[in-house]
């Protein structure tokens, strides 16, 4: 897939915290918009919310190029930044359901609007149905699942991010994916029963 | 590689497993390779790849005409006297992200291989290998194989003949085949392309130190070798393809509008060439087609049913299943450069079967006559079916 190198953006980072320079962050701001309006779908279904967030984030890198620094990872630093300045926003504005430290509780996975026949096709399968057990996670699941595939950040990086051990990180997508795999095969034998019952009948 | 390990795998395991995710990923063996040197995971292997390729998939693509709004919102919000370096910025981003996912670098590259396409004429004549010198070598048989050494100097024709040239720095070598003939390539970098009848092919005889990239017209089944530091590009004047290790068939036909790209292994994807800021990265899954629309301005994606139908040609032979009888005419009227003409009943017949692509082209009409349950007769330049 169309990943963004990471080591590239982060010499791309560094070259904007120099001197402000303001295509490098241009660069970045283009080609992880996606990544990031994705991962704020994990916390809101709320688009405006998510627009002004990742807006809000990249104005503050802007104005406060001065105190920025270099950092090792350079996705997770902006992936944890904008998680930070979202669920900021949304404890603002209430959105936030205090029984749920990190989500607005409402996610749901989003079908990919890459390509509406593509979606169709592809989709149309396996996808959907893989879609719908993803959205049986709970939250926590769903973010950890994001954090590891979409954005491919490091057990480490991402227990970093969620403040929980790496262990505890790891088994939680393990966890998540033994779930989907099992609700698969059991949607699976249900479909095939199906048949075998409507061939009985009729 | 040993995959004795995968043999107790569920396919959460695969998918947490590193090597297996290089795999499906980066396609350096095929999954139907991993399938059949772990017999007893087949189905677990399957389930975990479209599981993977499901939480792997972008789930969300702003139009850039928003991105570009906000952007240009983010940089309103400082102070005044930024204004007029901001134009000069946001004009200079423009023509950065202006080639989509694929950077303003290879846009260069693009019109490297582009402007020499368009300022070397070519007849399709004879099949004829063109090398750096500008030497015609010429190439007498139906089926002819070419293979580069690995420093793009040593050229062996036919597995018999050996041509010597050097090479210098941005000398391209073009092979051209034509209608009613076919050729295998091996590249030096060990790329595996079959050329239809009627296409040309472009590369230099030695890639460069950070990609590799042909440059198509007609059509070309790939098996590009894996090499995760040189990304591999096969142009076309509609789009280009950016191949992440692989097995597809690409079709770029200028006279008739057609542009398909039909995916058998692993992952491409493909950007339109003069999409500018409203271009994007349109990835493609095995068992799937991307076509260019009408209008030129977008590329559709859909699932295909018989995929050997459209690398058979390779082999020499067309097959068919309940396929449109005018489709399959269009097809062997391409391969031999032929007209072929049918009256409108004949048009919404459907044809199965297996057709050998042999050197005249009467006998593969005899062929699709039996077939088709009809006769033929030629007028003038033209061939015409009837019942």
């Amino acid at each position: 897939m169309n990943k963004p190198d990471n080591t590239d953006y982060k010499v791309i980072w560094e070259m904007f915290i120099a001197d402000g320079n303001k295509e490098a962050l241009g660069l970045i701001y283009f080609s992880h918009y996606d990544l990031l309006y994705s991962f704020g779908l994990k916390y809101t279904n709320d688009n405006q919310l998510i627009e002004d967030a990742i807006q809000n984030i990249f104005s503050y890198f802007l104005k406060s190029v001065n105190h920025l620094s270099s950092v090792n990872n350079f996705k997770a630093y902006l992936l944890q930044s904008f998680r930070h300045q979202l669920i900021n926003d949304l404890k603002r504005e209430n959105k936030l359901k205090l029984s749920n430290q990190f989500t607005g509780g409402s996610s749901e996975y989003h079908e990919p609007e890459v390509d509406e026949i593509y979606e169709k096709e592809w989709n149309g399968r396996i996808g959907k149905t893989i879609s719908k057990c993803l959205n049986h996670l709970s939250e926590k699941q769903k973010e950890v699942i994001f954090l590891r595939f979409q954005s491919e950040l490091s057990y480490n990086e991402i227990s970093v991010m969620l403040d929980i051990t790496v262990d505890s990180c790891y088994k939680l997508v393990y966890r998540s994916l033994k779930e989907i795999r099992m609700e698969l095969e059991q949607m699976h034998i249900t479909s095939k029963q199906m048949i075998l019952f409507f061939m009985n009948k009729f | 590689m040993d995959f004795y390990h995968f043999n107790t795998y569920n396919a959460e395991d695969f998918i947490m497993d590193d090597k297996f995710r290089e795999i499906v990923n980066e396609g350096f063996i095929s999954i139907e390779d991993l399938k059949d040197r772990v017999p007893l995971k087949r189905q677990e292997i399957k389930l975990a790849v479209d599981m993977l390729n499901k939480l792997q998939i972008k789930e969300f693509q702003q139009s850039p005409e928003r991105k570009l709004e906000q952007w240009n919102r983010i940089l309103k919000q400082q102070k005044k006297s930024f204004r007029l370096r901001f134009f000069r910025y946001a004009a200079a981003i423009l023509i950065l992200v202006g080639g989509g996912s694929f950077s303003y670098f290879h846009y260069k590259q693009r019109l490297a291989i582009e402007n020499f396409v368009a300022s070397s004429a070519i007849n399709f004549q004879n099949t004829e290998l063109i090398l750096a010198n500008g030497k015609h070598v010429g190439i007498d048989r139906i089926q002819s194989n070419i293979k580069y050494s690995a420093d793009g100097k040593g050229v062996m024709v036919n597995d018999t003949t050996e041509m010597k040239q050097s090479v210098a720095e941005g000398a391209y070598n073009q092979m051209i085949v034509p209608h009613g003939k076919r050729s295998q390539i091996v590249l030096s970098d060990g790329t595996k392309v079959w050329i239809n009848s009627g296409s040309r092919l472009v590369y230099l005889p030695v890639f460069k130190a950070n990609m590799r990239e042909v440059f198509l017209e007609g059509e070309a089944y790939f098996e590009v070798a894996k090499d995760a530091k040189k990304p591999f590009y096969v142009r076309t004047d509609a789009y280009t393809i950016k191949v992440y290790g692989t097995k597809f068939d690409v079709q770029a036909y200028k006279s008739d509008n057609e542009y398909n790209t039909i995916l058998m292994e692993g992952k491409v994807s493909l950007e339109i060439n003069h999409g500018g800021v409203l271009s994007k990265e349109h990835f493609l899954f095995p068992d799937h087609k991307a076509s260019l629309s009408e209008d030129k301005e977008d590329i559709l994606i859909s699932e295909v049913a018989n995929i050997d139908n459209y690398t058979a040609w390779k082999d020499g032979y067309l097959i068919f299943k309940n396929e449109a009888f005018s489709e399959l005419l269009k097809r062997v009227s391409r391969y031999y450069n032929i007209n072929i003409e049918v009256n409108a009943q004949m048009q919404i017949k459907h044809v199965s079967g297996k057709l050998d692509l042999k050197d005249n082209p009467e006998r593969v009409l005899d062929g699709l006559a039996i077939i088709s349950k009809a006769r033929y007769a030629k007028h003038e330049n033209k061939y015409v079916f009837y019942e």
